[in-house]
Parts: structure tokens; sequence; C-alpha cells
């Protein structure tokens, strides 16, 4: 059981305004093995960024882990400081985002910043920094590694910028890569040739992957397990095969069928009825319940836990409580 | 050829390259480079591509939101590229636009009852009161509450400002409507909902649809027939059916290969194809897509293809087919 590289447990980052605390992620556990792809899906809004820049101690603002434990290696990282994480970030743990521009320096050589991260948390020398950084270079793919090392980002086009963010993610050989939509800017030609480099590098490191993403397509396509999340809160987790095939949440439901189907014709798309919720306005008890086409009087009022309903899949929603029929449709 | 509503013969847009001390012109940038099509009325046309293929600067042409700087755009049988004035205003009634991006192309200073009844004061139609009912009944149309017209833009989510946007578009009563990425900036569960809308108002009014998008599980699901662009040509068009069963250009089939499917069992062969797209300053000489084709010959790199006729109404543009 302690196989667990990341074990997230009952994590809640809350954003303090000058009236009120605004909870982004409420109440999140999961936990991520050696060498599994983990998708965390859901929604602009519910949660999954947030979660991500939590372990990463990247919360922007006024954001705070406000309670919960995030274990990664036995450590819990939410007790250290901020010296030890970042000794930790970009060299245990390492991230790629969605828009490589916005992470890369526009003022510095790729080379640059790619040997950075390895002469302050590795200590090599420059040498062998640099040594390194073109061995993963080529590992991404680039035949040109030492010239890319000589250019600027925006000489690059936006599918080898992430390129370079994933060899820079992987200098450090780190176990686990944080990757925060990491092909959602990127057309779809371009997109799987990164995903294909993700599941290349992931073969070779046994790098475990948190991939964030709202793509079911990539989910099925990279993902061991998934954890859906909806308004902040883990709606569902199970195995990818079982997301697909046994999806038990309505909205895991809901958002399966709203995909439009690139092999087959349907005559009218499925849709999930209103609108996500914003953390200030989420409805008191279920937060799917005013969205949901199977809400019963219960659910309105009262809020879910996760109930296990297999293999380590888990379902917050009341039509798989413990003892059923407790509630009716009445 | 009288029930095509609209017909695009060999449209070009270039833009200047402009360098040097005095900066002069020294090339263009062929966005759209001799991109012809139809669109029947009533149907929906898809439009898909990579960035930068040129599918966005098309359906601007078309409007003469930009000019064209060759070609002909024939709407009803007249050229809208020699159109002037007034007439030009006239004939735009027929044809309107629906953007991407529903918070930019929203003036935020407007209520959502003017900024729907803007197009029919530019046109000058009705009475004052006639106008503020029509507002109404278009509200209720696209599925906006009737109650929210006098709230602005940013009071609403997204679903619901690309829900906006459709009205204005649908106020002046469009023949055809050009969608420019409509979904893409809306999650899945709402995305549905603007896709669904759209299906039912094309069928209330017989409008046609320009439907511009990269995202090609959307362009199966509402399109007739589709054109895939590459470097601002045209290289395949085809009903849809074909073109996702039976897609003819190299391009066509590895981008179809390269959309990941949401079903884990699924073991697919992908073509992946190498590097990026070039820059549409500088493309390749013959067909623009050979430096990544994995079935060029000798030809593709000096001849460029002819749209060519593979039967119903299947075109394509490579050499294997000749």
């Amino acid at each position: 059981m302690s196989q667990a590289l990341l074990q997230i447990e009952n994590l809640k980052t809350v954003f303090q305004n000058t009236k009120s605390a605004i909870t982004v992620v409420d109440d999140i556990s999961f936990s991520m093995n050696k060498g599994e792809t983990l998708a965390l899906v859901g929604e602009s809004g519910c949660g999954k960024s947030m979660t991500s820049l939590s372990i990463m101690g990247l919360l922007p603002g006024t954001g705070k882990i406000a309670q919960g434990k995030i274990m990664f290696e036995g450590n819990d990282l939410t007790k250290k400081s901020v010296e030890d994480i970042s000794k930790i970030r970009g060299n245990k743990i390492a991230m790629i985002f969605q828009e490589p521009m916005t992470s890369l320096n526009p003022v510095l050589k790729i080379g640059d910043q790619m040997t950075e991260g390895l002469i302050l948390h590795h200590k090599l020398s420059k040498k062998e920094a640099e040594a390194r950084a073109i061995e993963r270079l080529n590992l991404v793919g680039f035949a040109r590694a030492a010239d890319i090392m000589n250019e600027y980002p925006h000489q690059l086009s936006g599918g080898m910028r992430q390129r370079v963010m994933i060899a820079m993610a992987m200098s450090t050989d780190p176990q686990l890569l944080i990757a925060d939509e990491p092909t959602t800017a990127l057309d779809v030609t371009i997109q799987a040739q990164v995903l294909e480099l993700m599941r290349d590098v992931k073969a070779e490191f046994e790098t475990s992957i948190l991939l964030i993403t709202h793509d079911l397509g990539v989910v099925a396509e990279m993902a061991d397990r998934v954890v859906v999340m909806y308004a902040g809160k883990v709606v569902e987790e199970a195995s990818v095969f079982d997301v697909f095939e046994k999806s038990s949440h309505p909205y895991t439901e809901g958002l399966l069928k709203s995909v439009p189907n690139l092999e087959a014709d349907q005559t009218r798309l499925y849709s999930i009825r209103g609108n996500v919720p914003t953390p200030e306005e989420f409805p008191i008890g279920c937060r799917f319940a005013p969205r949901c086409d199977k809400a019963m009087d219960h659910c309105f009022d009262h809020a879910p836990d996760l109930y296990r309903i297999g293999d380590r899949h888990q379902v917050r929603c009341f039509l798989y409580h413990p003892e059923k029929g407790t509630f009716s449709h009445e | 050829m009288s029930n095509h509503l609209l017909e695009v013969k060999k449209l070009s847009k270039y833009f200047p390259i402009k360098g040097g001390l005095f900066k002069r012109k020294v090339g263009d940038v062929k966005a759209v480079d001799q991109v012809s099509f139809y669109v029947k009325k009533g149907e929906t046309f898809g439009l898909v591509g990579e960035s930068g293929c040129g599918k966005s600067t098309t359906g601007r042409t078309l409007l003469r939101l930009m000019e064209p700087t060759d070609g002909q755009v024939l709407f009803n049988g007249i050229d809208l590229t020699t159109l002037k004035g007034e007439a030009l205003r006239k004939a735009r009634r027929d044809l309107q636009m629906v953007f991407q991006d529903p918070y930019a192309s929203l003036n935020p200073q407007m209520t959502v009852e003017q900024l729907i009844e803007e197009p029919l004061n530019i046109h000058n139609i009705g009475e004052k009161k006639d106008r503020q009912d029509r507002v109404l009944q278009i509200m209720d149309t696209v599925g906006l509450n009737k109650n929210f017209g006098g709230r602005y833009p940013h009071e609403f989510s997204g679903g619901q400002r690309q829900r906006i946007g459709i009205a204005r578009a649908l106020a002046l009563q469009p023949k055809l409507i050009v969608a420019d990425e409509p979904v893409s900036a809306l999650d899945v569960s709402i995305q549905s909902q603007v896709v669904n809308l759209m299906e039912d108002l094309q069928r209330e009014f017989g409008l046609a649809y320009v439907f511009i998008a990269h995202d090609l599980s959307v362009v199966r699901h509402i399109s007739d027939r589709v054109g895939v662009m590459y470097l601002g040509r045209m290289a395949e068009i085809a009903p849809k059916e074909e073109l996702y069963t039976k897609p003819a250009h190299p391009y066509t089939q590895a981008l179809l290969s390269a959309v990941p499917i949401p079903n884990p069992r699924l073991k697919r062969e992908r073509i992946i194809l190498k590097g990026d797209v070039p820059s549409p300053s500088n493309p390749p000489q013959g067909c623009a897509f050979h430096p990544r084709c994995p079935k060029a010959f000798d030809r593709c790199k000096v001849e460029r293809p002819e749209m060519m006729h593979l039967g119903g109404e299947h075109y394509v543009a490579c050499h294997l087919y000749d």
C-alpha cells in the first residue's frame, strides 16, 4: 500500500477576499502510484488547476491551503518551508503549462533556461548542464538540439516550445510530472506529437504524470486512472476503463454524452442544462443537483459523500448510497 | 447551379510583408490562396484546418470584413467583391457573422437589448416599438431570459454570451451565417447546448452556415459538407460522411487519425506528421503539404495540384489522384 508516490488527503484551498473566503478546492483526496498517469478532468472553474498549483506550492494571490495534507514520498508538502518546496519543485516534481510562451522567459536563450535549474538544483557545472540539456532536447525530438540552445522562445513554434518545456521538465528526472492542459493550445497534429512524446518519456523514466485536461479524448489516450472534478469536489474516481464504460455519476455520464463522436453520427447532442457555477454560488446540497436529470429532492439540501461502488471506483452521488432506496424520486 | 446560395471562386487574400529602409513591399503572406467552394441553401459547410491555414481569413473575406486580393464571392449570383456603399450594406443583411470570443465581440457598455437592436437600427428596420418587440422575440428564440434585456455582457456566462452573439446575427433574418469557431471557447457541456441551438435555428429559418472550426468532431456533427484547408489552400472538399470515412488527401487522413477518441480500448494506427506547418509567407514549392506528406513523390515538389473531381461532390487537390 505504501506504493503511493503522491497522496492528497482532504485538501482544501481557499482564496481570501476582503469580505469572504472562497473555497475553490473543497476536501479533495486522491493518490497516485509510481509510474501511473492520473487524469484530473473537469470544466473550467472546477478547481483542477488550483489542485495542481496547490501541490506545487504556486498558488497565486491570496490563495492558500486551509486544510489537508499533500504527501509526496512520505513527506507532507504543506508542512515544508518555502525553501524546501522550491528544492522539490523543478527537481522531483516538474510542471508544464498550457501556454509555453508564458512560462518561458522571452529574453533568455533556450539553453540558459534549460541549464538554470540543473545548475541550481543539481549542482552541475555549466558544461555538464549543457550536455544534459542537449541530451534531453534530442530526446524530445530536436535533431539540431545544439542550435536550439542558442535560440530564443519566439523563434520556435508552439509545438516546439511545448517540447522544450517537456525537455526542461524532464531534465532533472522528476518522479512526478504535472501537466496542466499541455496540448490545449496546440493543433491536433502537433498535439498527437506531444502526447506521443509524453508517453515515451513516461515509458523511459517511469515518471508519474498528473494530467489536467478537459479533453476526454486525451484522457482516454493517456490516463490509467481518472478523477472527475465538479465545482471544487471530486465527483468520481475510477480506472480509465470504468470511467468510459461504467461511468456512474450523472455529471460524468453527461460529459461523455456531450462530446460529438468523430466516428459516428448522432442526430442531436446531449447537453447538460444550465451553467457551471462559480465558487461564490456553489449550491448547498449536491453541487450538481440543479443541472442533474436524476436529481431527487434529497439532493438539493444534502451533500453526498463519496461511495465506493467497485475496485478503486468511487462516486459522489446519492444514487449509489450503500442503503439503496433510502431516497426516492418523490 | 441555381441552388448554390454562395459560390466562392478562386478567392485570395494576400497580406503584404514590408521590410527594408523605406518599408517597401518585399513579399506576400498568402493567407488565402485561390480557394473555391460553394454553399447550398440551408446547408452547413464546415471549414476545418489547423491554426494559420487561412480558414478565419476566408470567413472574413467572404463578408468583406477584409478586402479580398483576388477572386469572386457570388451570393445569390451577385458578386460581393464588386459592391460598394449602399449596395454592399444591403447585401450584408443576408450575411452575418458569429465570432469565437463572445467576450471580445460584444461591446461591454451596451445592454443585451441594445446589442441585439443595434443591427436593426443600422439597417433602419421598423419603428422603435417594432424593433423592441423583435428583440424580445429573438431573445426568446435563442433561449435568453427576456427579463435580462437590461443586463450587460459581463453579467452572463460564456455560453449565454455566445447566445447574445447569435441573437445579433439573427436579428436581420440573414440567409447565411459565417460562424468562426463559435464553440471553441466554451466548456464541453455548454458547447453542446450552443451546437444544438444552431441546428434548431437552421431548421426553423432555413439558414445556411459556414462553420469554421478546428475541432473535427464538432464539424462532423454539424456539417453537411466539409472543406479541409492547409496553408491557405483548399486540400479536400467532400460530403461529411465521405470525408470522415474515406478521406482522400494525405493531410486529411493524418488530421483525422490525430484526433484523440474518447474510447480507452481503441488502438488506432496513427499517422504522426513530422514537423510544423510552414510559414504562409514562404510556402513550399509545388504542393504546400509535400514536406510533411508521407506519400509525397517528385511531382509534388514542383507542381501545385489542382482541385480534382473524385465523383459525387468529392474534390481533392492531390497528385495521387491524377
